[in-house]
């Protein structure tokens, strides 16, 4: 019984205790007593339900049936017993990705991002008290434009999967196409989901080119984007890819400006400062997950999806962008801009309806990247590479002797992600893993039951050697 | 200040990772294929900028940022229709704990059982919160939630065949993200006037209502502040025009344990929980716009979805009619564990105090500043009121503009401004509850000191602010000479 949920207390617990207004459990509501009447009398209300007389007595609700309140020291016991029911990746050796990545991040990261000046600010739409989060902002779309090749970046938008939505019709406006799309099957499986609801509401059904093994098939994409000649408004691949998978984008960018349509790269960033960033390569726009700079896995949010591209698509951009300026003393400042685009101002003619992003995750990338700097975040990706490669080989060696619970290691160039063929379903592979205290990966069969035997695993820099020798053990017994 | 790039030093060594290679490993260069390692090409603006310095340099970077910037924190922030309330620092704590921030959204169920509870759990007591029957969290902000909520609608109309409802109403005055959401949604979007009041007037939505209408968004208190008394009239207009009633939460705040948005008829509401639920603004998000609906639109919800079966909870996406994914894992979780908190922390009799001290705090200003400014609406005020400059201050030529600007002078941030669009100068205040009367009184104060000064010297107002680190911003420059980035070649 130490874990009931609280609709099950409201059944066992007396539902009549006494709620004083001058108790600590209404402590965030300031209000004495004697100030609450004061406050009645110059509003010339008897009390507060005075204040909701004009609201139609059908609209209004009774106590709800919810458990009473609690006061921090109880709120922070029963938050204490959940938590005891998570096992996390700081507890178990983290070899699961999948689009979203456990990473060292420096504890700077969160000490600054703790500061009350920038996590409890609404967005700078007022720019002579903002300069903190305005300058911020400039430097990540700075260091997320450099960082993928490009020349700009906006301030954020909300996760991976909705940036490529974002990437998608800003694609559509920039070509005034609005019938074809051409997605990569190597795409995360949850991503082309999200985009299929995305541009499935405009009437656009998505053309899914399937990928060649665990590689995007770039010579299909392209034969299909000729077919699709000037109807069609983009081409999305991976980059790595789902399966991790990294190839050069540069022919298939060729044949895809051939039609007259944009490339959309999409994938992780943190490969591209050790790898041929997408904007290097004639990839128009690049968007994709930012979570693996310096933001916790938190459970799938929040995180920060990026986009970026080249200057010319920049009027078509979603969201937010700050520039640099001048105020009126001539000294340099910066501000929301190009604020026509965005929904406040155009509404239903809006690049998109998007107003709340996720500014914090943002700044949280640039605390990253700007602790690790070119130096660490090279060194970072070099670590995880050298270490995903040697998890591979002792795979591989395995497959080929013992074998164990892995049948094959299919080679295909990676950055830090990999794809094992298992005997058995990968889940039973992944229980016996976690029994050992390793999550083991990601179980594909989840995503598509032909796919049940494979399993794609991460490495970042972040696991030790002892941690794959304990997967490479592991996996040989099971 | 400086940029951080200017601030550079080069090869600046930093202390996180081991400077000896794995033992067996091979180098990167000699695993990755060839001509795949990024090199730096002659353009400096495809070139890689990162800062490289100390760590202790970035530290005093980002804090000398921190000194011209504010937030709830620092200073009083009645910024309409945005409810900056106080963000209890527990549940920042809670929500760092590494079993809640170091947690996979793809690991397995059976390591995750706390995190699915504390959703489950904060799905069910939204419900009863806004009066709905299901929640779907999937939803990452309002304007996301808006537009997931415009899709359940299509998908419900669609799936009754009735295919001709192209049109979504939306009163003149409403959020730029209604509109934004619905034709993202690919639907027509049809604006309905206002009366007088400030109300929705009825014969204009009587006149728009037909059998080609599938939504009417509405926010309630509407964006004018007020409460819309005709809404059982108008929810049974629009559906008995068989159109569906959609409720934007941004006001949600007001009426929080006091009144219900499903017991007003609406079928489809969104909640900003970084508003009601005092989750961080962050200096524009995270947000989370969870999405409660009425039992007939629960099929449509999007996935994945929590479930519970006996005393283990699962993550499921078995959900057939489903509008499908509307991004790649299961909304802002971390989000919703501090939202999760404050929901425990007020409970059952606390909830409906935050609603109606939001609105004595808002009244209480409106009492006292209506007798130095022009207040253009009459009826009873709810969490927010706009105010305008009288006629005297607008000969002066002060205006709101001025007005807000001046109020950064006395240490405040500014209201809302020329918001909503359709009056005049406005100037949007929100109080919230968690601010003090002494706080308020300190406000009524400067507001009353600044009328005073727009009077007699109206220069000081108008050329406001004098004391922020940056005075009046070029914003036309900004964006006539697009810089939207650090160019090393500067």
């Amino acid at each position: 019984m130490l874990f009931i949920t609280f609709y099950e207390l409201r059944f066992t617990q007396p539902f009549d205790t006494p709620f004083h207004p001058e108790s600590p459990l209404m402590s965030y509501i300031p209000h004495t007593e004697q100030e609450r009447k004061e406050m009645l009398a110059v509003v010339g209300a008897k009390s507060l339900d005075d204040l909701f007389a004009h609201l139609p007595k059908e609209t209004k609700c009774g106590p709800l049936p919810v458990p009473p309140g609690l006061g921090e020291m109880e709120l922070s016991a029963a938050m204490l017993k959940l938590a005891a029911k998570n096992r996390s990746a700081a507890d178990l050796a983290c070899f699961l990705g999948g689009g979203a990545y456990d990473h060292f991040i420096p504890p700077a990261v969160m000490e600054l991002i703790s500061r009350g000046e920038l996590y409890t600010a609404y967005t700078p739409y007022q720019p002579e008290i903002s300069q903190g989060v305005l300058q911020l902002i400039y430097e990540y779309q700075t260091m997320i434009a450099s960082l993928t090749g490009c020349d700009v970046a906006n301030a954020g938008l909300y996760e991976g999967g909705t940036a490529l939505v974002e990437a998608v019709q800003m694609a559509m406006r920039h070509t005034g196409r609005h019938a074809r799309v051409i997605l990569d099957g190597a795409l995360h499986p949850n991503y082309l989901a999200t985009v299929k609801t995305g541009i499935g509401a405009l009437g656009v059904e998505p053309t899914i080119v399937a990928p060649k093994g665990y590689q995007s098939d770039l010579a299909a994409l392209a034969a299909k984007a000729q077919e699709a000649g000037e109807e069609l408004a983009c081409v999305a691949a991976g980059y790595p890819n789902f399966f991790g998978s990294i190839e050069d984008l540069g022919k298939l960018a060729e044949n895809v400006h051939k039609t007259g349509a944009l490339l959309v790269a999409v994938g992780t960033p943190f490969p591209f400062g050790f790898i041929k960033p997408p904007g290097h390569m004639g990839v128009d726009i690049v968007c994709g997950e930012g979570q693996a700079l310096g933001v916790p896995l938190q459970y799938g949010g929040p995180y920060v999806g990026y986009i970026a591209s080249s200057k010319e698509l920049v009027r078509r951009m979603p969201g937010r962008l700050v520039g640099k300026t001048l105020d009126v003393q001539g000294r340099t400042c910066y501000t929301l801009t190009l604020q026509a685009r965005e929904q406040h101002i155009r509404r239903e003619k809006a690049t998109s309806n998007i107003c709340t992003n996720t500014a914090l995750c943002a700044m949280m990338a640039h605390f990253y990247m700007s602790c690790l700097g070119i130096g660490g975040l090279k060194r970072a990706g070099e670590l995880a590479v050298s270490k995903a490669d040697i998890l591979r080989r002792k795979l591989k060696s395995l497959s080929q002797t013992s074998g164990g619970a892995i049948k094959s290691v299919p080679d295909y160039p990676v950055f830090h992600e990999f794809v094992v063929e298992t005997r058995k379903p990968a889940a039973e592979v992944l229980d016996a893993l976690l029994a050992k205290g390793i999550l083991g990966g990601l179980d594909l069969g989840r995503f598509d039951a032909a796919r049940k035997n494979q399993l794609l695993v991460c490495v970042t820099e972040k696991r030790s050697l002892e941690e794959i020798d304990a997967y490479v053990a592991a996996v040989s017994g099971a | 200040m400086e940029l951080i790039f200017e601030k550079n030093r080069k090869g600046s060594p930093n202390p996180y990772f081991p400077k000896e290679d794995p033992a067996g490993s091979r180098k990167a260069g000699d695993v990755l294929p060839k001509g795949m390692l990024r090199t730096e090409p002659d353009d400096p603006n495809k070139r890689l900028a990162l800062p490289e310095m100390s760590e202790l340099e970035v530290v005093r970077h980002v804090l000398g940022l921190c000194r011209r910037q504010v937030g709830i924190d620092s200073t009083f922030y009645p910024l309409g229709s945005c409810t900056m309330k106080y963000n209890p620092k527990i549940n920042e704590a809670v929500s760092r704990w590494p079993q809640f921030a170091a947690m996979h959204p793809l690991q397995p169920d059976s390591t995750a059982q706390g995190t699915l509870q504390v959703l489950l759990e904060l799905e069910q007591g939204l419900c009863h919160v806004t009066g709905m029957d299901a929640v779907t969290l999937n939803p990452m902000a309002g304007a996301h939630g808006e537009w997931t909520g415009i899709l359940i609608i299509k998908a419900y109309h669609d799936s009754r065949g009735d295919k001709k409802r192209r049109k979504i109403l939306v009163p003149t005055a409403a959020h730029g993200t209604n509109p934004a959401s619905a034709a993202m949604c690919g639907y027509e979007v049809v604006a309905i006037p206002g009366t007088e009041d400030g109300l929705v007037d009825l014969k204009g939505l009587e006149a728009a209502l037909g059998d080609d209408v599938a939504a009417l968004m509405l926010t309630n208190p509407n964006t004018l502040g007020l409460f819309e008394t005709d809404i059982l009239k108008i929810q049974k207009m629009v559906h008995d025009a068989g159109g569906q009633l959609y409720y934007d939460g941004a006001n949600l705040n007001a009426i929080l344990g006091v009144a219900r948005p499903g017991d007003m008829g609406f079928d489809v509401v969104h909640m900003n929980l970084h508003k009601t639920f005092s989750t961080p603004h962050g200096g524009g998000g995270p947000g989370a716009g969870p999405v409660g609906v009425k039992k007939h639109l629960a099929e449509f919800l999007p996935v994945p979805f929590v479930k519970k079966t006996g005393d283990r909870y699962e993550m499921s996406s078995d959900r057939p009619k489903t509008i499908g994914r509307v991004g790649a894992f299961y909304g802002n979780s971390n989000v919703y564990v501090r939202a999760y908190a404050y929901f425990r922390t007020y409970g059952r009799d606390g909830l409906p105090e935050v609603g109606k001290h939001a609105v004595l705090n808002a009244a209480y200003v409106l009492a006292k500043l209506q007798k130095t400014y022009t207040r253009p609406l009459k009826n009873p005020c709810m969490h927010e009121f706009i105010l305008q400059p009288t006629k005297e201050m607008l000969a002066k030529g002060v205006r709101t503009l001025h007005l807000a600007k001046r109020l950064i002078d006395y240490g405040y941030h500014p209201p809302t401004i020329y918001f909503p669009l359709v009056v005049n100068e406005a100037m949007m205040i929100e109080p919230t509850e968690t601010e003090s009367k002494a706080t308020l009184d300190q406000f009524v104060v400067a507001m009353e000191k600044i009328a005073k000064e727009a009077l007699e010297t109206p220069e000081l107002v108008i050329n406001a602010p004098h004391s922020a680190v940056v005075g009046k911003v070029d914003e036309t420059k900004a964006a006539k000479d697009l810089d939207l980035r650090f160019c090393a070649c500067e």
